[in-house]
């Protein structure tokens, strides 16, 4: 009896170290709003009329300075990479509300229903830049997007991999004998995505973007869960209209039509943004934009992006 | 449902608890046999019916083949017909009809190409292939079939293993089922380590890996240091990821009393590819060899020009059952070319290396094949492999250089818990609280280290 309480003893202990470490681990959260005074301090500096959120999509998409022409305001772009509705919430929150200078309209570029998942592209690489733009309380986000009984390990997570990742950035440009810098660059200028066939770049985002769970098509029950009326009313507040643009992949330049389950959360999207003042731009089915306009994934490439600006140029001045 | 969801834990707790509840192995079964086809079903239901319909066409032939002895080759030929079919249908139709296609649009033929939009039901080829020994032994009066229905349908469906293998034979698994199973600690001890170790490799290992892969093989023309480097870096990854399927596997079988069988012996230790196919993926090489190349004669061929074709036909056919693509073709033609060539200069069959040198160079030579042998299998298809053998830069530029490195060092830096696994793993079992002490440690890793977003299991797609 006494050596099997001595075992389970045992294995107590070091279960309490592991999970100890990993709390601890959690707990260090670097670079927590790192991002924001720098955020600040360039919104500030542009003062814009228009500021556009989205994520690279947007960046490949929008010409900023024949935007700027073409409207006759001043147009800032704040994106981030592969970010979806935490990043944009966060901007919102920590930046739009919180400059002294009031623009007079926000434009959220999304795609299908990602404006109404809050989970989305929160876990891994994705963590940091939120991490950034982050204050030490966010606990909307915290209760919408990470699920707070995961937090701890999560956090740990996206601390870890990040530096152990970095760790190695580091060892391999002193093996080759060169700057983290430089070893980076190289990383990005062999492996990047302009690199790639555009045609296996797609099909790997739609694999990894499948909507595999129904539910999330249902606009009712994702509304409640998501960031969208805080971020409406956030603007609101402000005196600030939003405008939302759902932007045309790739694969809509293929088919032949949306499934009845996106048409259906688009029709109730749209019944809400209006009730709520908002305005909402679909440009899914416009023909304008056509698959040779595409670069890599939902990227527009240069004669796109001409075209894409051209095209919201022409609906931000009809509102 | 895949072993890295969160649903898979529930379900695995569920069943775990309802399952040692009950005392009768009866109930176990019958149990074991509803989790397994909502474990399969859990995604697509209609996967059951497709299921059902395979358990319940063998049973029937099983059961026929002992009944009449005038028959019995065309119930043979009906097993393998059906069996055969439901594969046709479901995983090659699409690529021999594209085939068919392009076959006549270059005769000028102008057809319209059918096309099935249908999702590949997972395990097919798994699940086809154990009934089908099951047939195949009644046929050779190596095996009786069984009367209850319960049982087999359970060793046709048994969760575990479904849909990624080890592929059990029906005289190492079914008599497992039908004796009595009590619950036993040791079970526990025994499950454990192999579950941890599963999940390790999969979540820590091959998940970051195939970042990497995957970075490399949708690269418009890579290097060749890259897609050498990418190539490595997969050999890692689909060792992983399928060995790891296969703990995950065996070390839930052990938590329900059962025993599967071993897929891997330390395949990259081989120095031959007679001794590869001896430690990959065990239970499909056996397989192949006591229902394909056997029958076919290989094992006693006269001429060399029979026996070249047998190891051909076997090869491209194991190539064929990976995938629907000509490079998994491809890569069984390659694999069949090194064991002729290997049998030619008489490094075949049970050939062992004389000296340690001899060991070390036929090692070297082996893993290098096996790497290339591995390009040709992830390749997104035989044209684009070509276009970059053909175009690629044979110099190494700087970024190339530092890219490769990093690339290299990062696969690496990941394999290491691994590696750290195999090496504790080694150790005399007096060891206990060091290696218990690392499982923690694994723990740790897994939760720290895991991929954010799992892939799904390489061989989920055979």
């Amino acid at each position: 009896m006494k050596v099997k309480i001595i075992f389970v003893m045992k294995h107590l202990v070091l279960a309490l170290l592991i999970c100890g470490g990993l709390y601890w681990l959690s707990m260090h959260r670097k670079g927590q709003g790192k991002d924001i005074p720098r955020r600040l301090g360039q919104f500030e500096k542009v003062s814009p009329n228009i500021v556009l959120i989205g994520n690279s999509v947007l960046r490949a998409g929008i010409d900023e300075t024949m935007l700027s022409q073409l409207m006759n305001k001043r147009i800032f772009m704040a994106s981030s990479n592969g970010s979806a509705s935490v990043w944009w919430y966060l901007y919102i929150k920590n930046v739009v509300g919180e400059v002294c200078h009031k623009p007079e309209v926000a434009v959220i570029f999304f795609r299908d229903h990602y404006l109404t998942l809050p989970k989305f592209r929160t876990e891994g690489k994705f963590r940091k830049p939120l991490r950034m733009l982050s204050r030490p309380q966010e606990p909307l986000v915290e209760q919408l997007a990470y699920g707070k009984d995961v937090v701890p390990m999560v956090w740990a997570r996206a601390e870890a991999k990040e530096r152990l990742e970095r760790r190695i950035l580091k060892t391999a440009a002193k093996f080759v004998g060169v700057n983290k810098n430089v070893a980076s660059d190289a990383l990005a200028n062999v492996l990047g995505e302009s690199q790639m066939i555009p045609e296996f770049v797609t099909r790997q985002q739609l694999a990894s973007e499948q909507v595999n769970d129904m539910r999330d098509l249902d606009f009712d029950a994702c509304l409640s869960r998501s960031l969208l009326p805080h971020m409406i009313s956030m603007l609101h507040e402000k005196g600030v209209k939003l405008v939302l643009v759902r932007c045309k992949r790739r694969r809509d330049t293929q088919n032949d039509g949306e499934s009845i389950a996106v048409q259906e959360y688009m029709k109730q999207l749209s019944n809400y943004v209006r009730a709520n003042d908002v305005s909402l731009i679909d440009f899914t089915h416009d023909d304008r934009l056509t698959l040779s306009h595409y670069g890599p994934g939902d990227h527009l490439n240069d004669e796109g992006k001409r075209v894409f600006t051209q095209m919201v140029a022409e609906k931000l001045a009809m509102l | 449902m895949i072993f890295t969801s969160t649903a898979f834990l529930w379900f695995l707790s569920i069943v775990f608890c309802m399952y040692w509840l009950c005392r009768n192995r009866h109930c176990q079964n019958i149990l074991l046999l509803v989790a397994s086809y909502v474990f399969y079903g859990f995604v697509h239901p209609w996967f059951c019916v497709l299921l059902a319909t395979s358990t319940v066409a063998d049973y029937c032939c099983g059961l026929a083949l002992v009944m009449t002895r005038r028959y019995r080759g065309v119930l043979l030929g009906v097993s393998l017909c059906f069996n055969l079919g439901l594969l046709g249908v479901f995983k090659y139709f699409n690529f021999f009809s594209a085939n068919v296609h392009a076959a006549l649009a270059a005769c000028g033929l102008r057809v319209d190409c059918a096309v099935l939009d249908i999702v590949l039901p997972v395990g097919i080829s798994f699940y086809t292939f154990q009934t089908l020994s099951y047939t195949i032994d009644i046929y050779k009066g190596i095996l009786q079939p069984r009367r209850n229905f319960v049982d087999f349908a359970l060793f046709v469906s048994f969760f575990p293993q479904l849909v990624a293998g080890p592929i059990e034979r029906a005289g190492h698994f079914l008599p497992q089922i039908e004796r009595e199973r009590r619950w036993q600690w040791g079970q526990f001890f025994e499950a454990w380590p192999l579950l941890l170790s599963g999940y390790l490799k999969k979540l820590v290992v091959a998940d970051n890996v195939a970042v990497y892969v995957d970075k490399v093989f949708m690269l418009d023309c890579p290097s060749l240091l890259i897609l050498l480097v990418g190539s490595m870096g997969f050999a890692i990854q689909i060792f992983a990821d399928f060995s790891a399927y296969t703990d995950i596997a065996r070390g839930t079988a052990r938590l329900l009393g059962f025993e599967l069988i071993e897929n891997f012996n330390a395949p990259y230790l081989s120095v031959s590819p007679s001794d590869f196919w001896r430690r990959w993926h065990l239970s499909f090489s056996s397989w192949i060899r006591d229902y394909v190349y056997i029958p076919l004669g290989g094992s006693q061929v006269e001429s060399w020009r029979r026996f070249v074709v047998v190891v051909m036909v076997t090869m491209c056919l194991s190539g064929l059952w990976h995938g629907a693509a000509w490079h998994f073709v491809a890569w069984g033609a390659f694999h069949g070319l090194l064991l002729l060539v290997y049998h030619a200069l008489g490094l075949g069959g049970r050939w062992v290396p004389k000296s340690k040198k001899t060991a070390l160079i036929a090692w070297m030579v082996m893993q290098f094949l096996t790497i290339v042998g591995w390009t040709l299998f992830r390749c997104p298809n035989l044209h684009w492999l070509g276009q970059v053998v053909t175009r690629t830069e044979w110099g190494i530029s700087g970024d190339q250089l530092v890219a490769g490195v990093i690339v290299a060092l990062t696969v690496m830096t990941y394999t290491l818990p691994w590696m750290g696994m195999i090496f504790l793993e080694s150790l005399s079992s007096r060891r206990y609280w060091i290696k218990t002490g690392y499982r923690w440690v694994q723990v740790a890793v897994i939760a720290l280290l895991a991929n954010p977003s799992p892939q799904q299991f390489i061989y989920f797609q055979f």
